[in-house]
């Protein structure tokens, strides 16, 4: 009895759960290797490019010793290396990555040791003839595996943009599953997620709106962008907080060993970066900063206004604290401000402001004392977002999140083991108002707690299997949410068959009302813990995600990779705003379930000079919302309808070509029409409950709606164009871009407003042109 | 004949599908392609039903109101000029005729309306039927009938109500809504002699009988209820004697469609075009009743809890 009590005690929950899930495996990673590290040695490093000091990934380190035993392994994104159980004696040890020259050295390891080594690899030969441990390519637009892609920054630039800045939201926007409502607004939809269901991580720091609302645009330009890994679903244990979907940027280092930049101007953005040494070898700095210029400069191209703003300024430093450990830090600002409907019949129109502010520290480190890898965190982002005039706005939200992470990663000869803890303390603070509604304001501080366990078992031959489970711990309920997830991938020559499950939690609300389009103004709250005095429906209910997936890729030949991949996501406890007749913003909710299902198909051909690829996804979104009064609206307990982001049918297809020194790109995107609700006509109510005049009873608009999203606006498609040449002098470069969007000058709907239903259209042809200066 | 018949049909059976197959894609690119191109959206249906009307027939005003939405296509504030509709009253019972007027008036968000109105008083018992014509022809109508005059019939006056305090309303009254009970107390509290009102809602508490509806207030709870928040707000000794000075009684004798899902007027579910309307080709709707008040005393003596 006194245990039970002892156990159900807040203050040691988190402790408690930690020995009973992560001591064990911290013991039989640890303690079994501890015996046989006295008798053997192990070998650790980073490798990194020599040019320019960037971490280099997948690139193969083995030991071969006297007899030509080998041993090998590949680096990780931070180009992070560890060989251990090694027996003692002497070795030649190989470092060689495709475009780069082989690195040997030997090496004498005696018992017990543990020798850090950095290696700097040099551009230069091709050394095809290497064993290769893992194929050297990890992005592509067929390259899917249980869900992930990785976007590399060269995947980016192939997409035609109005400008030759590069930014990861085009390319986005362009994969299956991805949905955008429009070419503005910033929001994203993944696999019938909401945005706000979606992690954005920035070097692991949670981002909360970083897409700018002109939709060609994110906080994310490709200069600043190592990788990217997508995640649509399935994702695993080491991410958590969010249901729908992982976008994890990890940005460059700086260039340690001389200083370089690019400056590109374009009609809507101009933008800049410069790194290089602060302390050659050891500390470099990379800042880009992007402004633009639509409001003026685009407007007389596209011709018609564009009243938006926007912009960013990113800063890294990044330093090598020691042979084994690594400290960088990074700074983000971004500002959005714009009006997505400017007619609003005669009232001003209302302009919703938004800015991220983010700042972290990251210490990378490989202790000498066991075969891990640390990686800490600390960090703080913050997002206030504001809609209506700037001196008194209607309504208004800030997040803000204070996050501390520590993830270890231990190696083992068959399996690697990652585990990690977070803790973070977010703040909310909101004021909801506007033309017929109360004002409602509410300060809610929440702290989230994780812990987290995920091995990987190299099973057998070609086969990797990756069960999880994340214990996450919400103010919402006492009890953690226990997370349980698996990834599992089988690869044998030209096939791999891949899988994913889990099941996700989220405790933060992103709450908007998604019967208007243009209203992008998102209300952040939580989910409250059940009181007796409180009648909420939110009240200990956090939104629900189970996802499975099921993929297969085929790569017949270097040149042509196709792949397939079908999910399904069973959504519960969901808030949607309720429905009603009131022509306003509602903050009323309602709980609903969703169920969101489909697949995509992708082929890609790698044909040099030829690039392109066709991806076509298909998803059914269907949300089941229960409000008191659906029955006497609509017969039943529960209404089911397809929300607005379901598209059920998407196609983009890509295609790049060299022709004498001109780089021509040209995308095509298809997407079938986004439902929305069609409605009978516009009348008025007053509320008849006594015995009064009616012209003493107030009125109200009332908009006599059909079923709720019973239609769907027309098909959305358009061409893009771009054609660049880069000339060089030296060390520098001169680009010039010119571009047509939207060629056949397509008059695709932005949104529909419901309430005045006004038709708001995306952006019409328009050429555009843009320079990019580089000095290397 | 008879052998190749069969082999005709066999032939021409295998042959249909055959040229029906290469023609399917096509057909769905076509259709594709069609959808592809339509541009337009239909995004008001539209409606042939002319108006939406709010309001409600008393005998207790000599004034009728009632509201009148256009329903239009468009959201859009009202303009400030006379709504072209023709907007007539029959009393059914007596068979005279009313012409209304058009007014607007300002919502407090300063967007004008249109309120109709007449001169007249709508008498206890009498059905009306309300037309509003279009300049088209189209008309929107609702029929309500006035409930007959009727009485509360409370306990008789004694030293304190009864426990539970039954009211009894005819039952030729179709329906009885809005029933509110207002406690008058009073008490001693900070060596001062106070008085406070306590309000309670006894909606959907009323039940029908074939004798009349029978409304039961428990005075017991209600008591309890009020010395607890008297206990709160005023620190009132448990054993301080509270006594009920008054008992008011209000109610709206209503007519049979005036009656809100579960009995609670909420506005965010009746906004909802079709809920509680009585309104024919068109939305909305026209109540008719009148309120009714009575006041009981009781003989002056306290109640020991």
């Amino acid at each position: 009895m006194s245990r039970f009590r002892r156990i159900r005690h807040p203050r040691t929950s988190v402790g408690a759960l930690l020995l009973r899930w992560l001591l064990p495996v911290i013991v039989l990673g640890l303690l079994p290797g501890a015996g046989v590290r006295a008798q053997t040695a192990s070998v650790r490093g980073f490798v990194t490019d020599a040019s320019n000091g960037q971490p280099l990934e997948l690139v193969n380190v083995a030991l071969r010793d006297a007899d030509d035993a080998f041993r090998g392994t590949v680096t990780n994104r931070d180009g992070l290396f560890l060989l251990q159980g090694i027996p003692p004696g002497r070795y030649t040890l190989r470092a060689s990555f495709i475009g780069y020259r082989v690195a040997t050295d030997t090496l004498v390891l005696f018992p017990g040791e543990t020798r850090t080594i950095t290696l700097a690899l040099v551009p230069g030969d091709t050394s095809l003839d290497e064993v290769l441990v893992e194929g050297e390519r990890t992005s592509g637009a067929a390259r899917l595996t249980a869900g992930q892609q990785t976007i590399r920054p060269r995947d980016i630039d192939l997409v035609p943009t109005p400008d030759l800045s590069g930014d990861l939201a085009g390319l986005l926007t362009s994969l299956p599953g991805v949905v955008s409502v429009g070419d503005r607004g910033g929001q994203l939809f993944v696999r019938g997620g909401e945005p706000s269901q979606n992690l954005v991580l920035l070097d692991g720091i949670l981002l909360y709106q970083p897409f700018h609302i002109l939709g060609f645009y994110s906080a994310f330009p490709s200069d600043i962008i190592n990788r990217t890994d997508v995640y649509a679903g399935g994702f695993g244990s080491r991410f958590g907080e969010r249901i729908s979907s992982v976008i994890d940027v990890t940005t460059r280092n700086g260039n340690n060993q001389r200083f370089s930049g690019a400056a590109t101007l374009s009609p809507f953005v101009s933008a800049a970066r410069v790194e290089g040494p602060i302390l050659r070898n050891r500390l470099s700095v990379l800042a880009s900063v992007r402004e633009s210029l639509v409001e003026h400069g685009a407007e007389t191209l596209v011709g018609e206004p564009l009243p938006f703003a926007f912009g960013d300024l990113f800063v890294k430093l990044h330093g090598l604290t020691s042979r084994s450990s690594r400290l960088s830090a990074i700074v983000l600002r971004t500002h959005d401000r714009g009006v997505l409907d400017r007619d609003t019949g005669g009232r001003p129109p209302d302009e919703v402001r938004w800015r991220n502010l983010a700042a972290g520290v990251r210490f990378l480190s490989l202790p000498s004392a066991s075969p891990l890898m640390l990686d800490a965190r600390v960090s703080f982002s913050r997002l206030p977002t504001e809609l209506g005039p700037r001196d008194a706005p209607l309504r208004s939200s800030t997040i803000e999140n204070l996050h501390f992470a520590a993830d270890a990663t231990f190696f083992g000869n068959r399996s690697d083991t990652d585990l990690g803890i977070s803790f973070r303390i977010v703040k909310l603070r909101s004021r909801l108002g506007g033309l017929y509604q109360n004002i409602e304001e509410r300060d809610v501080r929440l702290q989230h707690a994780a812990v987290y366990v995920e091995p990987e078992f190299h099973a057998g031959p070609g086969l990797r299997i990756r069960p999880g489970l994340r214990v996450q711990f919400f103010d919402v309920r006492f009890d953690p949410f226990l997370e349980p997830r698996l990834r599992l991938i089988w690869a044998s020559g030209p096939h791999q068959v891949s899988a994913a499950a889990g099941i996700y939690h989220q405790a933060i609300l992103g709450l908007s009302d998604r019967r208007d389009a243009a209203s992008v103004f998102t209300a952040w709250t939580n989910v409250p813990r059940p009181r007796s005095d409180l009648d909420d429906v939110r009240a200990g209910r956090a939104p629900r995600a189970l996802h499975g997936l099921l993929g297969y890729r085929l790569t017949p030949s270097p040149s042509l990779e196709l792949s397939v991949e079908g999910f399904y996501k069973r959504l519960t406890n969901l808030f949607i705003a309720e429905w009603t007749a009131f022509p306003r913003f509602t903050t009323n909710l309602q709980p609903a379930t969703g169920r969101s299902y489909g697949f995509d198909l992708r082929a890609e051909v790698r044909r040099p000079p030829f690039y392109g690829y066709v991806t076509y996804g298909f998803s059914i979104t269907r949300y089941e919302a229960r409000q008191a009064s659906l029955r006497l609206w609509y017969g039943t307990e529960a209404l089911a309808f397809n929300p607005p982001h379901d598209r059920r049918h998407q196609v983009n297809a890509l295609a790049s070509l060299e022709v004498f020194g001109f780089g021509l790109s040209m995308r095509w995107a298809f997407g079938s029409g986004l439902p929305f609700s069609q409605a009978v006509g516009f009348d008025g109510f007053a509320l008849i409950d006594d015995v009064k005049s009616a012209a003493r009873i107030p009125g109200f608009r009332r908009v006599i709606y059909e079923r709720p999203f019973n239609a769907r606006l027309p098909t959305y498609h358009r061409l893009d164009f771009s054609v660049e040449r880069t000339i060089r002098f030296r060390r520098a470069a001169l680009t010039g871009q010119f571009s047509l969007i939207n060629v056949y000058d397509r008059r695709n709907i932005f949104f529909l407003d419901v309430f005045t239903l006004r038709r708001t259209d995306q952006l019409p042809l328009f050429p555009s042109f843009g320079l990019r200066l580089t000095y290397e | 004949m008879t052998t190749n018949g069969p082999h005709a049909t066999r032939r021409t059976r295998r042959r249909a599908p055959g040229r029906v197959r290469p023609l399917l894609p096509v057909l769905m690119l076509l259709a594709m392609l069609a959808s592809g191109c339509e541009e337009d959206v239909t995004a008001v249906l539209g409606t042939e039903r002319p108006y939406t009307l709010y309001g409600v027939l008393t005998p207790q005003s000599d004034t009728q109101w009632v509201r009148v939405f256009p329903i239009e296509t468009v959201l859009r504030p009202t303009d400030p000029v006379p709504l072209d509709a023709e907007f007539r009253s029959n009393d059914l019972t007596d068979g005279s005729a009313n012409v209304w007027r058009d007014s607007l008036i300002r919502e407090a968000n300063g967007q004008y309306a249109h309120v109709f109105w007449s001169r007249f008083q709508a008498p206890f018992g009498h059905r009306y039927r309300i037309e509003v014509t279009r300049a088209d022809g189209a008309v929107t109508a609702v029929e309500a009938t006035v409930p007959p005059f009727a009485e509360m019939i409370l306990p008789p006056r004694t030293e304190s109500p009864p426990a539970l305090f039954t009211v009894v309303v005819p039952p030729q009254i179709p329906n009885l809504i809005r029933i509110e009970i207002t406690y008058t107390v009073r008490f001693r509290a900070d060596a001062q002699v106070r008085r406070e009102k306590a309000f309670f809602s006894y909606d959907g508490r009323q039940r029908r009988t074939p004798e009349g509806w029978l409304l039961q207030i428990n005075v017991a709870q209600d008591s309890r209820i009020i010395r607890e928040e008297l206990k709160r707000r005023f620190r009132l000794d448990p054993d301080t004697p509270l006594k009920i000075a008054s008992l008011e009684i209000r109610m709206i004798a209503a007519n049979a469609a005036w009656n809100p899902p579960g009995g609670i007027f909420d506005p965010e579910v009746l906004v909802q075009p079709g809920v509680m309307s009585n309104v024919r080709n068109g939305f909305g709707f026209v109540g008719a009743g009148y309120r009714m008040e009575e006041t009981w005393i009781p003989l002056d003596t306290l109640i020991v809890n």
